[in-house]
């Protein structure tokens, strides 16, 4: 197929529309069919390719040091996670129809098109933490917990790998005036095997992504829950492709 | 582009001259004038989904771009390297950069920035594109707020500029790393220290030259002093292009 081969009007034959057409759609579908030997190493540059990458969503909270407070007790893996928002009113809630449209991973798509994995990266400025009596907590008692989830089915599901834990610093806080000045960075990949792990059908779609945080006491020294602060935030996705490039682009 | 559409001969009828020559080489026509360089993933069959086309066949660069800058030395700015701001509504004490106060949100002190070696990276990209940038930096602040000094603590601000336009939510400020702890007091208290492992994200970056920098802005030397000095350690600047 789509191989060109041309046949030469020999000496005699006859022209007619049917021997020029024959010839034409030769070359016609030749064309129209590449294929991968047809191509030069190198041969295609971003003018002949569709993206590699879907829609990116990106979204932020704590614009002019607005701050925003937690509460919820974590237990692993999830329990007790809220979405990451301020009062603006912001968050860190990317969700399908708003911002992006649903889709599968490692599934053909009716568009034609395949998805890897979706790269999701979230990082939030931890300012304080403190206990439910209202002290400054210190070394090895009140963390900030952030983590990542994806939602499918009205249902936010936690990557697990993506939780991350963070204690204040020795000799840090001596008063409630002093902030932590600790960033909380997560980078992950989201992809098919997250969704098996959540124990979803294997071509579930995602319909959201989102940060949130928590907090975790496990020396706890006082009923209740203790309270964390953050401020600036930010959260973005980016869908990435299969390995196969369509046209459905 | 679509797919080549040749002209057809009809038996019987005079070959048309015009279309003939149209359906050679007229452009953006569904003409054979695509074989110059115009071909692209219509003319490429699939097999199910899945193209016959490998990696060996894209250039290297276009389907996305990355780089990076860092850097390894002890950056020290000091006060006196810094003007006093032409706009300090809603700073604190003696003109301070304290918090919570934004200073960028003043057009007229964006300028006094300064941007950081290893944190600053000019790139180039061919096409529009969805853009991720991430970071790694590190910095300290000699301000004390004790007895001895009273509270003098003075903010060190480092700000995310790209195309040479603050970034509304991408600032980070460093108020005090003075630390007494077990009897030894120490002005640069790496416990204290502040660290911003960040990452922004533009949609639609136009093709063409950009810029990506940390910019760090001190409170300025004062008679009633706090900050003489502010120590970076710039370790990271990455971008990372998807053409859209």
């Amino acid at each position: 197929m789509a191989e060109i081969d041309y046949e030469v009007l020999s000496e005699g034959d006859a022209v007619t529309a049917a021997s020029l057409n024959d010839r034409f759609d030769e070359v016609r579908n030749g064309l129209n069919a590449l294929e991968s030997y047809a191509l030069a190493p190198g041969a295609l540059r971003h003018d002949h390719l569709p993206s590699v990458a879907g829609i990116l969503a990106t979204k932020a909270v704590g614009e002019r040091f607005l701050e925003h407070t937690y509460t919820g007790a974590w237990a692993w893996p999830g329990t007790g996670f809220v979405v990451i928002a301020d009062a603006s009113p912001k968050s860190l809630e990317i969700v399908a129809p708003t911002d992006f449209t649903a889709f599968r991973l490692g599934m053909s798509e009716a568009s034609g098109e395949r998805w890897a994995g979706v790269l999701v990266h979230l990082n939030v400025h931890l300012i304080r933490s403190v206990d439910v009596d209202g002290s400054v907590v210190t070394l090895d008692t009140v963390h900030a917990v952030v983590g990542i989830q994806f939602k499918h089915g009205g249902v936010w599901y936690t990557v697990n790998r993506s939780v991350r834990l963070c204690e204040p610093r020795l000799g840090v806080l001596p008063t409630t005036s002093h902030k932590i000045y600790q960033d909380i960075p997560i980078a992950t990949m989201i992809d098919s095997s997250d969704i098996v792990a959540a124990g979803l059908a294997k071509d579930a779609s995602i319909q959201g992504i989102r940060g949130v945080a928590a907090t975790y006491e496990p020396n706890d020294t006082a009923s209740g829950a203790p309270t964390i602060t953050l401020r600036e935030g930010r959260i973005t996705a980016l869908r990435i492709r299969a390995s196969g490039l369509t046209s459905g682009a | 582009m679509a797919l080549i559409a040749t002209p057809i001969f009809v038996a019987g009828a005079p070959a048309d001259a015009d279309a003939f020559a149209e359906g050679c080489y007229k452009a953006n026509a569904n003409s054979l004038e695509y074989m110059n360089g115009n071909l692209d993933m219509n003319n490429i069959p699939t097999a199910g989904v899945i193209p016959a086309i490998s990696r060996e066949d894209i250039q290297k660069g276009a389907l996305s771009r990355s780089g990076g800058v860092s850097g390894t030395a002890n950056l020290d700015y000091f006060s006196n390297w810094f003007e006093t701001l032409p706009n300090t509504t809603g700073f604190g004490p003696n003109n301070d950069l304290s918090c919570p106060a934004d200073p960028a949100a003043n057009p007229s002190n964006q300028s006094k920035y300064i941007a950081i070696p290893g944190a600053a990276r000019q790139f180039y990209v061919p096409y529009i594109s969805d853009a991720i940038f991430t970071w790694s930096i590190m910095w300290v602040n000699d301000s004390r707020d004790d007895a001895i000094f009273g509270s003098k603590t003075q903010a060190t601000h480092i700000r995310l500029f790209v195309d040479g336009e603050p970034i509304a939510e991408q600032t980070r400020a460093c108020s005090t790393t003075y630390g007494s702890f077990a009897g030894v007091k120490l002005p640069i208290f790496l416990s204290r220290a502040r660290f911003w492992h960040g990452h922004h994200a533009v949609k639609g970056l136009p093709a063409g030259h950009h810029s990506i920098s940390l910019r760090i802005l001190a409170s300025p030397a004062s008679a009633t002093r706090g900050l003489d000095q502010s120590r970076v350690w710039a370790r990271s600047m990455r971008y990372f292009c998807f053409m859209q």
